[in-house]
């Protein structure tokens, strides 16, 4: 069995200043794993453990920073064998359509994938919609927001939390799914598992190699944009009376 | 001259820190026994178990062996983060790993693996304190065993382990040097008396006068060559001291962002008191007070790494670090104003816990004492 855990590197949150025309800076942004998908690959390693000889490996499409050594290294001491890269310079021009169709080509490259195991949404857009899109390309059945899962005899079992019963579904195999934020809480790397994770195999392609045609992929961004902070305009409205200017007020404001 | 460290250094430390956000013990917890003067037994037992409970311990013995230097970073760490540290767990496994027999090591191992204190350090007797040619602890042959009497004073965690390294002396011998053995003692065997005392600070680990009186141990319990004791005390220091500066600077580094962070806050006469000079001084005094720890220490755990001897320097940083430390945290305690001197700033708890950090493991005076010695020496042997 083959699971791919998917992974997005994003900008540490806090690192990023917002200029004063609310355009977003991220000239002195660290970048780190989203941590959403740090439960993916937890969620990836438990059901790979549980299957004699499965195989469990990364899959991630970014820019250069893809082959940060570090970065490499926090996350393949998560655990898995080894791990694929698309880099691309432009990927930050890709929308959530755009980075499936780039998932979709790299899984089919990987090939004999049994399972892909996406995070709950990306650290920084979190669009929740590369799973699904995924599956679509991929024309297999999908989940989201699985909290436990295992697999046998060529089906997923997964759970579910609605609002007052778990659902439980089977789905054959290959599937898609993706995790809730909390699932499962990620394992801790040791130093052995740090060392170990500077040795494992990571193979690197080029945007051109997983997709020739990548005219789908680019967007145009015209602006991102912070949300305009307020003053507390700290007005305050006493006793019942004051009601119906209270919701006066609110309504102007929204 | 290479200062960088390492991506596997760096990933670590995130580890620990990823590590004690997700352990379960919140600061509460720490405070609850902080204030009963209670071992944090759960908190350990889940240090043992995560993976950084077996750093030093050789890969035979089940461990991660890491270098003298991560494991400095990862001490300081743990101070820096709050949380109690590995030192004395460290400085067990070293100590044992260069003196003991290989049934020794096994039972270290062990201990650690089941998430349990390795054993006490049972040097400090009533009237030995620095004076280590003073220890009266005896070891006396008879049918095959051996038994130990004395008092050892000042025994850090002795009520929450049930073995102690005890440094006896052999009076038939000349000089004292030649006169020292370690041997591992039970602390649970009949004949051992023990007694917390009360500390004002680092609260959570004991500290215990230690009675033994006839306690009956075998020969096999002797730690390394008999009459090495003190050959092997002084390596021990060599570590202990390094650790100990290593949780200092950790310890004053808590304190100095609880007392930045607090300076650009807090507003007096209209401004953050950062703003004032003579805030601004503390701050920096502070800052280059920590880069220049940090330089020492790290040099001296380096150095150790390169198999150099850091006799002269496990002294020198010892007392460098420590003393700024203090002095660090007094500082903060000073940036804080009242607020420093409650139970709710951490400045305040740093401050009365590094405290013991120039008097442990070798005074102010004491360190002093070894390390000019050999400085005067050197000069006096090179003289042009
Ligand atoms: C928190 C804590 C934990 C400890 N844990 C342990 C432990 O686990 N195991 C253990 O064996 N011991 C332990 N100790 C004991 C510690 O090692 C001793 O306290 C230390 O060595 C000093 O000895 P003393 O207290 O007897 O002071 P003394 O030696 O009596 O010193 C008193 C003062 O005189 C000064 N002085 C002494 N001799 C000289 C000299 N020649 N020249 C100049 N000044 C001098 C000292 O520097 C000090 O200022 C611990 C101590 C503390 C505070």
């Amino acid at each position: 069995m083959k699971i791919v855990a998917c992974y997005k590197l994003v900008p540490e949150d806090r690192d990023i200043n917002v200029n004063s025309d609310l355009t977003l800076d991220l000239s002195k942004a660290t970048w780190k794993v989203g941590d959403y998908d740090l439960t993916a690959i937890e969620m990836a390693m438990r059901i790979g453990e549980a299957q004699e000889g499965a195989e469990v490996v990364l899959l991630t499409y970014g820019g250069d920073v893809v082959t940060d050594q570090k970065l490499k290294k926090g996350v393949y001491a998560r655990g898995p064998q080894m791990g694929y890269a698309v880099r691309d310079n432009e990927a930050f021009c890709s929308d959530s359509f755009g980075t499936a169709r780039v998932l979709a080509a790299a899984i089919d490259k990987i090939g004999d994938v049994d399972l892909v195991v996406c995070g709950e949404g990306s650290g920084d857009i979190y669009s929740q919609q590369v799973a699904p899109i995924l599956a679509t390309l991929m024309k297999r059945p999908v989940v989201n927001a699985v909290k436990e899962a295992s697999a046998e005899g060529g089906q997923l079992t997964v759970k579910r939390d609605l609002e007052d019963a778990v659902e439980v579904a089977t789905l054959p195999l290959p599937a898609v799914v993706s995790t809730t934020s909390e699932a499962c809480k990620p394992r801790i790397p040791g130093m052995k598992d740090i060392l170990a994770a500077g040795k494992k195999e990571q193979v690197v392609w080029e945007i051109g190699e997983v997709l020739s045609d990548q005219s789908a992929l680019r967007k145009e961004v015209v602006n991102t944009l912070s949300p305009a902070q307020k003053e507390r305009a700290r007005t305050i409205f006493e006793g019942i009376d004051s009601l119906d200017s209270f919701v006066d007020a609110l309504r102007k404001v929204m | 001259m290479d200062f960088s460290i390492t991506d596997e250094q760096e990933l670590l430390l995130e580890s620990l820190e990823e590590w004690i956000e997700g352990c379960g013990f919140d600061q509460r917890y720490f405070d609850e026994h902080w204030e009963k003067a209670q071992f944090p037994a759960e908190y350990y037992k889940a240090l043992f178990e995560s993976p950084f409970g077996k750093v030093g311990l050789p890969e035979e013995y089940g461990g991660t062996e890491l270098d003298f230097l991560t494991m400095v970073l990862l001490d300081e760490k743990f101070a820096e983060l709050g949380r109690p540290s590995l030192t004395t767990t460290m400085l067990n496994i070293e100590d044992i790993m260069m003196f003991g027999s290989e049934e020794q090591k096994k039972a270290i191992a062990d201990k650690v693996e089941e998430g349990r204190l390795p054993f006490a350090l049972g040097f400090t007797e009533p009237q030995a304190g620095s004076d280590s040619n003073g220890y009266a602890c005896t070891a006396t042959r008879k049918n095959g065993k051996v038994y130990i009497n004395g008092h050892k004073s000042f025994i850090t965690n002795a009520s929450d382990t049930d073995l102690m390294l005890t440094m006896t002396r052999d009076f038939s011998v000349e000089p004292p040097v030649n006169a020292m053995s370690l041997w591992m003692v039970p602390l649970n065997a009949p004949g051992v008396k023990i007694e917390p005392m009360h500390k004002i600070g680092q609260r959570m680990l004991s500290m215990c006068e230690v009675y033994l009186d006839n306690v009956e141990i075998e020969e096999s319990d002797l730690v390394g060559e008999e009459g090495k004791g003190f050959f092997m005390l002084m390596k021990n220091f060599e570590i202990e001291r390094v650790l100990i500066a290593a949780t200092a600077l950790g310890g004053a580094k808590r304190a100095y962002n609880e007392a930045v962070n607090y300076a650009n806050e807090r507003i007096q006469f209209g401004k953050p008191i950062g703003q004032f000079q003579l805030i601004q001084r503390m701050i920096v005094e502070m800052t280059a007070k920590i880069k220049a720890c940090e330089a020492f220490l790290y040099a001296t755990a380096w150095k150790y790494d390169q198999k150099e001897s850091i006799r002269i320097d496990s002294a020198l940083v010892k007392y460098f670090v420590t003393r700024l430390a203090n002095e660090i945290a007094d500082d903060c305690v000073q940036i804080m104003g009242g607020i420093g001197y409650t139970e709710d700033s951490i400045s305040a708890k740093v401050w009365r816990d590094l405290r013991t950090a120039r008097i442990g493991g070798g005074t102010d005076e004491i360190l002093i004492h070894a390390a000019s010695r050999p400085i005067l020496k050197e000069f006096a042997k090179n003289k042009r």
